[in-house]
């Protein structure tokens, strides 16, 4: 017997088959989408998305039902998605954020299953780990060719970096992209490529440009905000960390974002260079890389139209997904690495738990974001907080809802005064050696207290409206329904 | 104190209240909507209802828009809408 058989079948020209599909309505028939499947989306067009509503619609008027939904986050661009709840053709919901009118109808019982709320590194996890498997994900692309190559940056509404998209097209069984600026050059450099991609939808637009943009990004000029960021930056300084190729992060929030701007002061006096910023880019961090004063920009999702532009232009300011940035099952994600972050918080509690994603009045108003992500992986954590917000006490005996658990944050600077977790008593002795006056975190909520008043209750009943998810997959709270 | 015409004070700014009083042959009526009503919702209207106590006023309807103001901004901004609806400056 020979072992080495010759075949000399098949061996013809490919015949190229299309991805493209004319719209979406025949698109949806051919992948035969069947009840209690999931489908996915991602929120890198925010308030500004038009995808999700435009599929949903079409699958409603299928009759298809009990559909898990699986976006990355909903913005208030899924306002009126109670309507999908109420057809019967969502059953169940996994995001990160939830707020709006969705969120109230969320947490006044509307839908039976309770959401899953999970953080950017947790999604991305329980994508990776199999917890969670996406049947199809509509993603849409600013930019497409027609092999399905995407990126966010080029296009008539970009959104720059696709980091959270990139996780379920790879991993999503069926992957549509859905664009408004379909080319037959090829798009490169590409976020998304072309081998991950199954079919390809041009539609007229998909998100409004606007409104891609707004929501997060503001620029500070709150003296509140200002005198916060200024003693978060003070903060940093006694605490050594600004040294060169040191690392960090700072949130979406208005003290947050000021940060930025105190950090820049203290490198050029320093004399020092950040080796990255991560998470959110902002114009703030793109300002302090052009300036040559952070090396590198590591990108899962542009909150601005100048990060955007140096996406594209800036060679140093990589777009990564969000199981680089931040799953804990991934060996080399990024969150692990930082030196600091800076984090916002609705409310926090004497023993440091924190809560994003639920208001004062226990109703869903928030995201869970890369909030314990960063937390967990950094070396130090700050969370900046005004005091009380209107009559609403930020520091408190108890969070409403925790999403990032007490033990992972270091540090909580407030307009009155900056405490610091018992637990890094390396950070309290090197803070009492400086310029900085730490307070007991029970003062801070006194403090708060003899400012707004006792509240009352919140009136929940005993129904689970949601569940948030650890970045490990475990349970860390419930969210119950408010009467 | 005699209420003569409708009056309002305040802001819609966040942590102010915007109080309007509008005399009428009716007993007391307080609307309130507040971004924190479930939380501070009956305190307001208990220190809304002392300061009318106070000043002897029995028939209004009251319309408050609250944005989360503190006691004592409400305090001022109610005792400032019933001096107007008074016409009173002391």
């Amino acid at each position: 017997m020979d072992r080495y058989k010759i075949n000399f079948k098949d061996k013809g020209k490919i015949k190229r088959k299309s991805k493209v599909r004319k719209n979406i309505e025949n698109l949806i028939d051919e992948l035969e989408i069947k009840d209690a499947m999931t489908i996915s989306f991602h929120h890198h067009f925010r308030n500004g998305d038009l995808i999700g509503s435009m599929v949903m619609d079409i699958l409603d008027r299928k009759g298809i039902k009990n559909l898990t939904i699986f976006p990355s986050s909903l913005t208030s661009a899924h306002d009126d998605f109670g309507k999908y709840i109420k057809s019967g053709l969502i059953g169940k919901i996994c995001t990160s954020g939830l707020r709006g009118k969705l969120g109230q109808d969320i947490s006044s019982g509307l839908l039976e299953e309770p959401v899953v709320v999970r953080s950017h590194g947790g999604r991305a996890r329980a994508i990776v780990q199999g917890d969670e498997k996406i049947d199809i994900a509509f993603l849409g692309a600013p930019h497409c060719d027609v092999q399905g190559n995407a990126n966010g940056f080029e296009g008539n509404s970009p959104c720059g970096s696709l980091g959270y998209a990139k996780v379920d097209a790879k991993y999503a069984d069926k992957v549509v992209v859905l664009t408004d600026d379909l080319t037959e050059e090829i798009a490169m450099p590409y976020s998304i490529p072309a081998y991950d991609v199954d079919y390809i939808v041009e539609v007229d637009s998909i998100g409004i440009k606007e409104k891609i943009m707004s929501g997060a990004t503001r620029s500070v000029t709150n003296p509140k905000e200002l005198l916060i960021a200024k003693k978060t930056a003070q903060v940093i300084e006694e605490l050594n960390i600004v040294q060169n190729n040191f690392s960090f992060q700072t949130g979406s929030g208005g003290s947050s974002l000021a940060v930025a701007q105190f950090l820049r002061e203290s490198m050029i006096r320093k004399d020092v260079k950040a080796d990255f910023a991560l998470g959110g880019i902002t114009g703030h961090m793109v300002n302090l890389h052009e300036e040559g004063l952070v090396k590198k920009l590591l990108d899962v999702q542009s909150f601005d139209l100048s990060a955007v532009s140096s996406l594209k232009n800036n060679k140093n300011h990589f777009e990564i997904d969000a199981s680089f940035y931040a799953d804990i099952s991934n060996p080399g994600n990024a969150v692990n690495r930082l030196d600091v972050v800076i984090l916002s918080a609705l409310e926090i509690d004497t023993k440091f738990n924190v809560n994003v994603i639920t208001g004062s009045d226990g109703v869903f108003r928030g995201a869970s974001g890369g909030h314990s992500d960063t937390a967990a992986g950094s070396k130090v954590c700050i969370v900046v907080a005004p005091l009380v917000r209107g009559r609403i006490a930020t520091v408190k005996e108890k969070v409403l809802n925790i999403v990032t658990p007490g033990s992972t944050i270091d540090v909580l600077v407030t307009d009155h005064g900056v405490a610091v977790n018992p637990n890094r008593k390396d950070i309290i002795d090197k803070l009492k050696e400086s310029k900085v006056k730490i307070i007991d975190i029970n003062d801070l909520r006194e403090m708060a207290e003899k400012i707004t008043g006792k509240p009352e209750k919140i009136n929940y009943t005993d129904k689970v409206v949601g569940l948030i998810e650890y970045r490990d997959g475990s349970i860390i709270d419930k969210v119950y329904q408010v009467k | 104190m005699e209420l003569l015409n409708r009056a309002i004070s305040g802001t819609m700014e966040s942590s102010d209240i915007m109080v309007e009083i509008i005399p009428w042959d009716k007993d007391l009526e307080i609307n309130l909507k507040s971004d924190v009503k479930e939380q501070y919702g009956k305190q307001i209207i208990a220190l809304v209802k002392a300061i009318l106590d106070e000043n002897g006023v029995k028939k209004a309807c009251i319309n408050l828009k609250d944005k989360g103001a503190l006691d004592f901004v409400i305090s001022a901004r109610v005792k400032t809408a019933l001096y107007r609806a008074a016409r009173r400056s002391q």
